[in-house]
């Protein structure tokens, strides 16, 4: 029996619709993964992002023929098992452009996400931070009121999305307060998530986030157990052990309502202390409301991987594999929504989103505060030129070829994260990721149902 | 003297913090972490003092011998000399 875990989002309802009967041999779509899993086998389609659940074990499906018709009927009708003579790349490439075109038609051109750098300061000197040796900048009232002024304009009265971003954002606390108090006086819809490495939050900053900056998220970096992170963040002038310190400040957000993400940069040289800073953290936050973790393998080892075979790259991704699945197995899987990409790539080309620097200055893209400006806050967008560079995509590379995530892959010119080529690393990592949120999307489907029916009693509550 | 404009203070429990922007900004790229009696002085030094006043002020407000107290402002002053953040 085949069942539908995730079905199609309305877009790809509209556009792509379900497949049609052919008279033409079918075959298994490229870009059908297959996961094995208790009970039978997971099959996510990167063309449509649908995801099916089939009771058979992966093995009774590799042969279309052998497939019971009911399911096989299914199957064609959600894309994954596709004529033997479709070219599936074109039919992507066509898919992807219709898309587009259906979202430019509909998106309305408001920029409403904001993300904020208070200050390029930083109260920790981290070895791997990308921003070391830049100038040192911080926001000034006066620019701080610019930037009320000129994010009122740019949302037309949208909710407005802020992210607080530095440097260390709470260096420059004073200018968040500052800027939350404009937009309440003012009346307007805001809400707001943070990038801290956690170590300055107060009680009394905690209670302002929760009640005055709407803070929803806060995303906090450790690198390892205490002594690891405490050489590793190196504070300047550090109290005490940071270590604890930031602990006890994921304990207060959390109290406060606040979700805390936790982010593991990881090495091949920090991966068995990770595994041990999970379970530290598992121990103490572990069932907490709005708590998870998560790990991201560090940059250099994607950045260093262009044109080179993943054999060289064994020992990060066999500590990545294991971490990963070590946070999975603690229920922080990964989401199927890191997929489901189809019309822009992140903030820097979705014609919904500016980076305001410390000094007033627009930028698209997180990582650069003091180059590819497009503009000020007093002037708007001055450079055009520059603000559509940062909407060119690479084009195929040999590995696209043979590459199942090829539908929901984008790839911009100008990120500075990824190698200018994909790699075969890069690949291999979001595979493991997929085959990650595919099993989590699977464990959690009835807790999804049971958390959905909850909102609509919650709804129907408030009705009465 | 004073301390040049842009300081943003903010106090963090037990610890107290300043940030330089705008004109101090230019001069000064770290952050001055700071205890209560240091940040007692920087917030003196928010506006136009001299060293005597500071330590007639601190005299006033901690239980601790004049002559030491005027070395500890003495020595933090010379930091922020140092540092190029005081206007003279």
């Amino acid at each position: 029996m085949l069942s539908c875990i995730r079905g199609q989002d309305k877009i790809f309802q509209r556009t792509l619709g379900e497949q049609k009967p052919c008279a033409e041999p079918l075959h298994w779509s490229r870009f059908v993964i297959r996961e094995e899993t208790e009970g039978g086998t997971l099959l996510f389609n990167a063309l449509n992002r649908i995801l099916a659940f089939s009771d058979r074990p992966e093995a009774a499906l590799a042969d279309p023929a052998a497939i019971p018709r009911e399911d096989a009927e299914k199957l064609r009708a959600w894309h994954f098992l596709v004529p033997e003579s479709r070219d599936e790349m074109r039919f992507a490439d066509q898919m992807n452009s219709v898309l587009r075109l259906f979202h430019s038609g509909e998106e309305k051109k408001r920029r409403r996400s904001f993300t904020i750098y208070t200050t390029t300061a930083c109260n920790a000197r981290c070895p791997y931070c990308f921003e070391a040796g830049c100038r040192t900048v911080t926001m000034t009232r006066e620019t701080a009121e610019r930037a009320v002024d000129f994010m009122i304009a740019a949302a037309h009265g949208e909710e407005l999305r802020m992210s607080w971003f530095g440097g260390e954002p709470l260096v420059n606390a004073p200018v968040i307060d500052y800027i939350c108090g404009r937009l309440r006086e003012q009346g307007l819809a805001y809400r707001s998530t943070i990038i801290t490495n956690g170590y300055l939050w107060t009680p009394e900053m905690i209670r302002r986030a929760a009640e005055d900056w709407l803070l929803k998220n806060a995303q906090i970096t450790l690198d390892g157990t205490e002594q690891i992170y405490n050489e590793i963040k190196n504070y300047k002038s550090a109290v005490g052990s940071p270590y604890r310190r930031v602990l006890d400040n994921i304990g207060g957000l959390l109290d406060a309502g606040i979700r805390v993400s936790v982010r593991m940069n990881l090495s091949v040289e920090n991966a068995e202390d990770l595994l041990k800073l999970v379970s530290e953290l598992q121990e103490r936050f572990g069932g907490r409301e709005g708590f998870r973790i998560y790990t991201h393998l560090l940059f250099d080892y994607l950045l260093s991987s262009e044109n080179r075979p993943l054999a060289e790259y064994t020992a990060p991704l066999e500590a990545y594999r294991k971490l990963s699945l070590r946070i999975e197995q603690l229920g922080y899987g990964k989401s199927l929504r890191t997929f489901d990409r189809w019309v822009n790539h992140c903030m820097a080309d979705s014609d919904g989103s500016y980076v305001i620097t410390p000094d007033g200055n627009l930028t698209l893209c997180e990582h650069f505060f003091d180059e590819h400006i497009v503009g000020d806050l007093t002037n708007g967008v001055t450079d055009r030129e520059e603000l559509l560079a940062w909407k060119e995509r690479k084009g195929k590379t040999q590995l696209c070829e043979s590459c199942p995530l090829y539908p929901s892959c984008i790839r911009l010119i100008k990120c500075p994260d990824e190698p200018s080529n994909c790699s075969e690393l890069q690949r291999e990592i979001n595979l493991l990721d997929l085959r990650c949120a595919m099993r989590s999307t699977w464990k959690n489907r009835e807790k999804l149902n049971e958390t959905s029916q909850d909102n609509e009693q919650d709804e129907e509550e408030e009705h009465r | 003297m004073k301390l040049i404009s842009g300081f943003i203070l903010q106090d963090l429990g037990d610890e107290h913090m300043a940030v330089a922007t705008g004109e101090a900004g230019k001069v000064f790229h770290g952050l001055v972490r700071s205890n209560d009696t240091a940040d007692f002085i920087i917030r003196e030094l928010m506006h136009e003092t001299t060293e005597e006043e500071i330590v007639d002020r601190m005299v006033e407000k901690y239980d601790a011998p004049r002559e030491r107290i005027a070395e500890d402002v003495h020595r933090i002053l010379e930091q922020f000399r140092e540092a190029g953040i005081l206007e003279e």
